[in-house]
């Protein structure tokens, strides 16, 4: 699936935030034009896909958002959206106006939430975002983004049961961003991370809320018996690692939000989506030839070299070579010297 | 030449007068499609199309299920907000209709692709002066070389479709600015060669009685032949590469719309492009459902 | 194919700058009387009788040959249809005439002797083609847009020789949308001015300056040669170099010993048009020789050597010789006073391929 960036401006300051790169550079602030959205819808179009997801920044700053969203399902794609649901009113209205009336098959909202006690947002936020739950909650899921290891997720539930979302929850792990100080979760660890979640799993069952992962768990941190309750949840295969393929709004595309800077290519340079991802599966080779996982035993690891677990994610490799020497191949090191020069 | 189209109001009264002719009806609603119709029908002559110039954008007109096999020429200045429109999308898709849009600022060149991507018939209504040819040029390569299927965009449809010609191709008629295709009465059934001089009222005829064989008509055969004149006058368009399609149309007022030529040379080589990748692809567009 | 160029006049409406016709020749008589054409008639009946396999083509020619009336081409129609009702299948008539003289009268006759296409000269530069004493080009043009709508409502199809002159050289792609633009997918033809003796330098071009004017005009016309009908000398030439399709013209062919033959209005018989225009390898007349013995005359020996001697000499190792034969040999004889030297216009064909066409085309000539 292709992530289109609508935008790169944002109204919430996430202190995990991993698009941030993109929100404080060159292309900060720009926003997805008509023309090119349609050169997007034809270039997924033609490459056989079917399904795209909007992203920011914030996708509902964008003034033509709510034309956006339905400008792509009538050319025929289910659409995801991204948000922070903090809207405007008058976004909200537009919203309520054009899209209470869309069936559910066709649009999907991932609202990203935040722990209102560990990571508080101010009054005008929370009605806000409130407002929206309360208008769009039938077609919105939970996201979470777990990025310190005292997390909680009762508040998400409550959330999805008092505004009737859907029954599932997107939860992902906040990932570094190579060159960047956001707050992210450490590889070593990660295990407690599971089995925080794990403790969880009560609610899961009570409340009947299915989960996703999102990418970057590496499987080894799961006992057995954490895996056969997340299969149980519904979270089939989380152990992979893109490339997600986003597209920002000056029409260059990269790898995933944490690597907006690595190899970064212009969508123009591409005739089909086949060949961006081939392009970015090569960078990832690339990448896991030098390092195959985020673990010293990711070498060698059954699972990965079996195709069942990635090795993590390739952002917490990338970021593993910033702290070495340099002593990688030159395509790699040209590459991470941007970053370290952002230091 | 065959009996030219024409072009009129929506009047019952100028309907009787004549008959035999493949009849335009202009109005200025959606409201009296169906009556128009009906007296037309009565007065023995036959249906081009109904001309709709409304002062709404496309979004705000009300279609109904009985405009559905009237084709419909819907003249309109802008389309509206997309979110207003996608309401209403898949009526207007039921619709035989094509929608002017005037290019004389760039929201709505957008919307002519935004229009022409989700399937609507669409025509770029230009040079009046403020026209931004460059960004109608990228209009253009979009509409010809486009793979992904659209909607065609006039002009630009009806150039490909017929260029390069062995005869000198004008398009105005995609506007009925074709004195050799159309002509235009106003309520008194008084005839003038195009919209334009009909708002001017300058008349080449009193009705349409007067005019006869339309190729034998002086001011008509003058019209046709007024193409002359570039090449015996040693104009500045007769020396252009991109008159062969745009016929010096913007020659009254090439200050003001200088960028025509580039455009047209450019346009030549768009139509170059789309023969190439049709012969190489051989392909047929499929409507995108 | 027998070629004919017949010139019933030599009379003129036009005074066109570069003509020979008109400004260079000592005026013979004006018009071919009716008896000569009979006579003519028969000898074209005669020579396909004698040659079952050969055909002919007339290109009726001038001066202008519209200056005769319509009445003239009834009469034309009449002798033929009464000496060559059986060789009439192996006939064909074209016209070369400046057009400001056609009226909707001459087209019967003309579409009867089976013309389908007339071919014209044009110039957009003022004072280059024009009528009369003072060289109206006004009016020439008018009664040229006149004619050649008459022609595309009738049906008949219109091509356009233009005589690159010295005023031509400051506008070549101008000149080449003008024309391209007039007519749409007709034949278009690009000529150097050819003039035989001093006094035409203010319009005379060389070589050099005719392939950059041609050199200016082909990447235009190879980017977008499929919308245009037929332009010389890019389309043979292309079809030459790259399709290795030889399609050569009589002055490229170096076969014109065989084929050509120039008619003037008194029966005088040259080797074409040029060769009468200069006064050059007269055969005879007409009511004394046939065509038969024209093709036969020993002067056009000379020709058939030329192809020898060349190659052997200032052509020797020219590896464009097959698509040119060391062109014209009026040519070579205008510049050297003999037939066995070659045309100076070679040169201009050698630039135009080597610095243009080839880079562009990107094909090694067959013969390399």
């Amino acid at each position: 699936m292709a992530n289109i960036l609508l935008t790169s401006s944002c109204n919430r300051s996430c202190p995990y935030c991993f698009a941030r790169n993109e929100i404080s550079g060159p292309s900060g602030g720009q926003r997805l034009s008509w023309e090119n959205l349609i050169y997007i819808a034809d270039f997924l179009w033609a490459s056989g896909q079917r399904k795209v997801s909007l992203l920011g920044g914030e996708p509902t700053l964008h003034p033509q958002c709510g034309d956006f969203i339905l400008y792509l399902i009538d050319r025929g794609f289910k659409v995801t959206v991204f948000t922070n649901g903090i809207l405007s009113p008058s976004r909200l209205k537009e919203f309520r106006r054009h899209l209470t009336e869309m069936p559910l098959e066709k649009l999907d909202l991932v609202c990203n939430l935040n722990d209102p006690v560990l990571t508080p947002a101010v009054p005008q936020e929370m009605q806000r975002l409130n407002s929206f739950l309360a208008v769009m909650g039938p077609w919105t899921r939970a996201g979470f983004n777990i990025y310190r290891l005292d997390f909680t997720l009762d508040f998400l539930f409550d959330h999805i049961n008092r505004f009737s979302m859907k029954r599932r929850l997107r939860l992902g792990i906040a990932h570094p961003v190579p060159g960047s100080q956001g707050s992210f979760i450490p590889t070593q660890d990660l295990r407690s991370v599971v089995t925080r979640l794990y403790s969880f799993r009560q609610l899961f069952e009570t409340y009947r809320i299915s989960l996703r992962l999102d990418c970057g768990f590496p499987l080894c941190k799961f006992s057995d018996q954490e895996l056969g309750w997340l299969y149980r949840s519904g979270s089939h295969s989380p152990f992979g690692c893109g490339p997600a393929l986003d597209i920002a709004p000056d029409m260059t595309a990269y790898h995933c939000f944490p690597l907006s800077n690595y190899k970064r290519k212009s969508l123009f340079e591409f005739n089909s989506l086949e060949e961006i991802n081939k392009h970015f599966s090569q960078l990832r080779d690339e990448i896991r030839t030098e390092i195959p996982g985020i673990y010293e035993e990711c070498d060698g690891c059954h699972c990965r070299e079996g195709g069942v677990c990635a090795g993590g994610g390739m952002c917490q490799i990338v970021c593993r070579f910033l702290g070495e020497a340099p002593i990688r191949p030159a395509g790699i090191e040209d590459e991470i010297s941007k970053y370290r020069m952002s230091k | 030449m065959r009996s030219p189209n024409i072009v009129c109001p929506n009047s019952e009264s100028l309907l009787q007068k004549f008959k035999g002719h493949a009849v335009a009806l202009r109005m200025n609603s959606c409201d009296h499609i169906a009556e128009g119709v009906a007296h037309l029908r009565k007065s023995g002559n036959t249906l081009f199309c109904v001309i709709v110039e409304s002062d709404r954008p496309l979004a705000e007109i009300q279609f109904e299920d009985h405009h559905r096999g009237i084709p419909l020429a819907v003249m309109v200045p802008a389309a509206g907000r997309f979110r207003d429109l996608a309401a209403h999308l898949h009526r207007v898709r039921e619709l035989n209709l094509r929608v002017y849009l005037p290019c004389d600022n760039p929201d709505n060149l957008t919307s002519l692709r935004i229009l022409s991507s989700v399937g609507i018939h669409c025509c770029a209504v230009f040079g009046n002066g403020r026209t931004d040819w460059e960004s109608l040029a990228d209009l253009a390569t979009y509409a010809v070389l486009e793979r992904s299927p659209h909607a065609p965009i006039e002009p630009f449809a009806f150039i490909v479709s017929n260029y390069p010609a062995s005869k000198r191709l004008d398009w105005g008629r995609v506007f009925f600015d074709d004195p050799g295709h159309f002509l235009h009465l106003d309520e008194d059934g008084r005839v003038a060669l195009s919209q334009a001089e009909l708002a001017e009222k300058r008349f080449v005829a009193q009705s349409l009685g007067e005019i006869g064989a339309p190729d034998e008509f002086p001011p008509i055969r003058e019209r046709l032949r007024s193409w002359r004149h570039y090449f015996t006058d040693n104009h500045p368009c007769a020396f252009c590469a991109g008159w062969k399609i745009c016929l010096g149309k913007f020659s009254p007022s090439l200050s003001e719309n200088a960028g025509c030529s580039g455009f047209f040379t450019e346009m030549i080589d768009l139509v170059r492009q789309h023969t190439a990748l049709k012969v190489a692809l051989q392909e047929q567009r499929i409507w995108q459902l | 194919m027998a070629t004919v160029i017949f010139k019933p006049t030599e009379a003129c409406n036009s005074r066109c700058i570069y003509c020979d016709v008109v400004y260079r020749k000592t005026p013979g008589p004006k018009r071919m009387t009716f008896e000569t054409l009979e006579t003519f008639f028969q000898r074209v009946n005669e020579f396909l009788l004698e040659r079952p396999q050969e055909r002919m083509r007339i290109i009726w020619h001038g001066g202008e040959p519209l200056l005769l009336g319509p009445h003239y081409f009834e009469r034309a129609l009449r002798y033929q249809e009464k000496h060559c009702s059986g060789t009439v299948t192996r006939i064909r008539h074209s016209i070369q005439s400046n057009l400001t003289l056609l009226s909707r009268e001459f087209l019967d006759p003309m579409r009867k002797l089976g013309v389908v296409s007339i071919g014209t000269s044009y110039d957009p530069i003022d004072n280059i083609r024009g009528l009369g004493k003072n060289r109206d080009s006004l009016t020439y043009k008018k009664r040229f847009m006149e004619a050649i709508c008459l022609l595309e409502e009738e049906g008949f199809n219109w091509g356009v020789i233009y005589v690159v002159t010295k005023h031509s050289l400051g506008k070549p792609l101008e000149i080449f949308n003008f024309l391209t633009n007039l007519s749409p997918q007709k034949e278009l033809k690009f000529n150097p001015v050819l003039v035989n003796g001093c006094g035409l330098d203010h319009i005379k071009v060389s070589p050099t300056e005719y392939a950059e004017f041609l050199g200016a005009i082909f990447p235009a016309w190879l980017r977008n040669r499929d919308a245009f009908g037929p332009i010389e000398p890019f389309s043979s030439l292309l079809q030459n170099l790259c399709e290795d399709r030889p399609s050569l013209v009589c002055l490229d062919s170096g076969a014109c010993a065989y084929s050509h033959l120039g008619v003037l209005p008194d029966g005088s018989l040259f080797h074409c048009g040029r060769a009468a225009n200069w006064g050059l390898l007269y055969y005879g007349a007409i009511q004394e020789k046939s065509f038969s013995q024209i093709f036969s005359d020993p002067q056009r020996e000379m020709l058939l050597r030329r192809n020898a001697v060349l190659p052997e000499t200032e052509c020797q190792g020219c590896r464009f010789w097959d698509i040119c034969h060391g062109g014209c040999p009026l040519d070579g004889w205008s510049a050297t006073g003999s037939f066995y030297h070659k045309s100076e216009w070679c040169h201009a064909k050698k630039r135009l391929i080597e610095k243009y066409i080839e880079p562009l085309v990107q094909k090694e000539a067959p013969w390399t």
